[in-house]
């Protein structure tokens, strides 16, 4: 056996799983060359300090501590439901007069707004239900006297850029009420 | 009868948030001394405990109940120490106050002594490559087996030997260097 065979019990004994006629054989071996004597001597001094080294233990109320900040982290997980609760409901009130006016005006643009939508919304899925409910309206509206919808087209027609800039500033505003909302609570809760 | 890690995962996973106060209770130690011998800096390791079980409540949900409840904690402390290290390895690793090691029967100079060798070795540690660094940690500090280390690590047996073999033969290297310096 040459020095890196007797390494490798050595590796066995700081790994405390050498049996004891392969540490015999070690120690034979340690007694003849002194450099695997001394590579020894220096690695059981290393990692017996580390062994030896103090015991961390954590504060008292180290519990109640963590749990304190769990708590805070459910209050912030329900506040966000919360903004979305209200906030959907609310951004979808605000758009939908728009929407059904454009879906009225043959516009295109209607499939983009509610595309923009899905970028916007922080679910999925969001969309469809938006999708839904315009179609149920439009068939109500279908029945409405249809002069009064001649009327409302020739309105928006001519006025088509105006109404596509309130809307966009009402999306606008919206978001940025409920992440205003969002980060005050958030604040609040630190 | 105590109840198992498994239902308390459960009881915290079905909405009883008190039930982790248990499982902080139960691994608070070995968590803390995880991140006491992963982080130089001993003022953060607070910190970054409860951070460990603010990630473990939150990954509760993914947790495998193949592993013991131990081993997937450790884990997630040496992930975060590990990330915590690297975001901030261009900051230089402050200079320790040497004297938390004392006891009170050694005279001065053999509780010097003691005390400049334990922060060599930490140093040396410290400056070890990670692969090297972590199963050192784990298996002479923390105490953990081979078995747990393998899983810990998500690395074969064979690599985690290798690696605390090559590790100790890098140590000694490091300190030998040292002393050679001290003598010169």
């Amino acid at each position: 056996m040459n020095c890196d065979a007797y390494r490798d019990l050595m590796m066995m004994h700081f790994d405390g799983n050498i049996n004891d006629v392969d540490f015999a054989r070690l120690k034979q071996h340690m007694n003849a060359c002194a450099s695997c004597k001394s590579e020894f001597m220096q690695l059981e001094s290393i990692l017996n300090s580390l062994e030896e080294g103090e015991i961390a233990e954590p504060p008292s109320d180290f519990e109640s501590q963590v749990m304190t900040r769990i708590k805070t982290l459910e209050q912030n997980k329900n506040r966000n439901i919360e903004a979305l609760i209200y906030g959907i409901p609310i951004l979808i009130i605000i758009s939908l007069p728009a929407i059904l006016l454009f879906r009225f005006s043959g516009s295109r643009i209607l499939d983009m707004a509610i595309n923009a939508f899905e970028y916007l919304l922080p679910y999925p899925g969001a969309s469809d239900v938006i999708n839904k409910i315009v179609a149920l309206l439009s068939i109500l509206a279908s029945r409405m006297e249809k002069t009064m919808i001649q009327l409302g087209m020739g309105f928006i027609k001519a006025n088509q850029e105006i109404i596509i800039g309130l809307i966009a500033v009402l999306f606008v505003v919206e978001w940025m009420f409920v992440a205003l909302v969002k980060r005050s609570w958030r604040r609040a809760a630190e | 009868m105590e109840v198992s890690d498994l239902e308390l995962v459960q009881q915290c996973l079905s909405g009883d948030s008190d039930a982790f106060s248990e499982i902080v209770a139960r691994y608070k130690k070995l968590i803390y001394s995880v991140v006491y011998n992963m982080m130089p800096d001993k003022q953060e390791v607070n910190d970054i405990a409860q951070e460990v079980f603010i990630r473990i409540y939150k990954s509760l949900g993914r947790y495998n109940p193949e592993y013991k409840f131990s081993t997937w904690s450790v884990r997630i402390a040496t992930n975060l120490c590990l990330d915590m290290l690297r975001k901030k390895k261009i900051n230089s690793v402050p200079i320790e106050e040497i004297g938390d090691t004392s006891s009170s029967t050694d005279t001065p100079e053999a509780n010097y002594i003691k005390n400049e060798r334990s922060r060599q070795i930490r140093k040396a540690i410290e400056e070890l490559p990670e692969k090297y660094r972590v199963p050192i940690i784990l298996f002479h500090q923390n105490g953990l087996s081979y078995e747990e280390i393998t899983k810990v690590l998500n690395e074969p047996m064979t690599i985690v030997k290798n690696r605390l073999y090559r590790a100790r033969l890098m140590l000694r290297e490091k300190l030998s260097s040292i002393r050679e310096e001290e003598v010169l």
